[in-house]
């Protein structure tokens, strides 16, 4: 009777402390993490001489939030977004700015996904159980036009820009 | 007077801890969605957020698993702490599969009921797996092709409709994007988990039935899915009614019927 009695107490405090862990993950306080990629790269546009501008080039979809950038002397913004849930909105987002497009996922990339982000989440996961400090996780962000590696005055900051460090909350 | 009871099985078979550990394990993996519905303020859901079918799946599984059937012998020791020590990473998709693993040593091992509610909480993980983890892996292809369908009826009926991708409707005036919890691909698994616990609860169903059933359930629910995304994609205020709370729930009862009764039409000698 006395093993049964440790079996079901080991057990219990296992699943008690299992469900415990996970409240605390999934309850933590929204920390927005469109805004702070957002916040990213507004840093990133006004160093390279981009101001934000209220009124979008277009209206985003309920998936995303996104941001215009305007430039002295250049016609056409610079559109920025973060890509909400499994960045489904993605292919929205090439439509709408007519298909030149990048997306940040750690690097630059032309197609989000789904199974990287899952991959770092896992090792952010791991990381936070060995103790280390590890931030949130970014979305998908969505830029138009694709950043280039050598760009013109008007085509938005270089691809190196985007590349220094996969924006994280802070 | 006389008085009738069923008996627990539970309680009949003292404590069954691999049981407790089955159902526990279940629960810490749904925390997940209570949480969200938590954060999103709560809502009408009479189920904290867990979808029902899953909720249905596993109180068969646990009804099932607690009932007669013995097991050739118990699960080792290491697998007991293994699963345990799974459950402790705050992770749901973990959580399941560390079900996926006990229900599947407690299926080889068990007969009868037991082997068979085994099987449904090993169907219940692999299911929820697929829906959180895979399902996300191959989001643009799956989203696409369900697309392309919907996109390819629509234009029959409305020739400015187009599909790219996952996106599909009137560029110029309303899209609906494709997610993936709004696919068939996503839904159908826990419906037809549903089902399949439903009938086992009501009765043995015959394997023959059972099969067509299948059949049944996925075409009706994929023909339903699509009549439900070309209302979202028609229009926005097509989208509203049929995204907002009656269509939801118009939808939500339909599945509900359709598992039901295809679940005791099986269960029927």
């Amino acid at each position: 009777m006395s093993t049964v009695v440790l079996k079901l107490a080991v057990v219990a405090i296992a699943l008690s402390a299992g469900a415990g862990l996970k409240v605390a993950r999934y309850g933590a306080p929204a920390e927005s993490p469109s805004e702070a990629a957002l916040a990213h790269a507004t840093q990133i546009m006004n160093a390279h001489g981009w101001r934000e501008v209220t009124k979008t080039k277009a209206a985003a979809s309920t998936l995303h939030e996104q941001r215009a950038y305007t430039r002295g002397g250049c016609q056409n913004p610079v559109i920025v977004a973060a890509l909400a849930g499994n960045a489904e909105g993605a292919q929205f987002f090439r439509i709408q700015n007519g298909g030149n497009v990048a997306f940040i996922q750690d690097d630059v990339v032309a197609h989000p996904s789904g199974y990287e982000r899952q991959v770092q989440g896992v090792i952010r996961q791991f990381k936070r159980l060995a103790g280390f400090a590890v931030r949130p996780a970014m979305p998908v962000i969505a830029i138009a036009p694709a950043p280039l590696a050598q760009p013109g005055a008007c085509d938005g900051p270089p691809r190196s820009a985007w590349q220094s460090k996969h924006p994280e909350a802070s | 007077m006389f008085a009738r009871s069923e008996p627990m099985p539970l309680a009949l078979r003292g404590v069954d801890v691999p049981a407790i550990i089955m159902m526990g394990v279940a629960a810490n993996a749904l925390v997940v969605s209570v949480m969200n519905y938590v954060a999103t303020g709560g809502g009408m859901s009479l189920t904290f957020g867990i979808s029902p079918f899953q909720l249905v799946a596993i109180v068969v599984a646990v009804k099932l698993f607690a009932g007669s059937g013995g097991q050739a012998r118990a699960t080792p020791l290491w697998l007991d702490m293994a699963v345990l020590a799974l459950v402790l990473v705050p992770s749901s998709a973990v959580s399941w599969g560390a079900l996926a693993l006990y229900a599947a040593a407690h299926a080889y091992l068990a007969q009868s009921e037991r082997r068979t509610g085994a099987l449904i909480f090993l169907a219940v993980a692999l299911a929820s797996i697929w829906s959180s983890v895979i399902l996300k892996w191959l989001a643009l292809p799956v989203t696409s092709a369900e697309a392309f369908v919907l996109g390819q009826i629509l234009h029959l009926i409305r020739p400015d409709v187009i599909q790219f991708a996952n996106v599909v409707g009137n560029p110029d005036t309303h899209s609906l994007i494709l997610m993936t919890r709004c696919t068939t691909a996503d839904g159908l698994p826990h419906a037809a988990i549903a089902m399949v616990a439903v009938a086992y609860l009501l009765g043995a169903p015959q394997k023959s039935k059972l099969r067509t059933a299948f059949v049944v359930l996925a075409l009706v629910y994929a023909a339903a899915n699509l009549i439900r995304l070309a209302g979202m994609a028609w229009s926005a205020d097509a989208y509203a009614l049929v995204h907002g709370p009656v269509g939801a729930n118009v939808f939500d009862l339909f599945q509900a019927l359709l598992v039901l009764g295809l679940g005791n039409w099986v269960s029927e000698p």
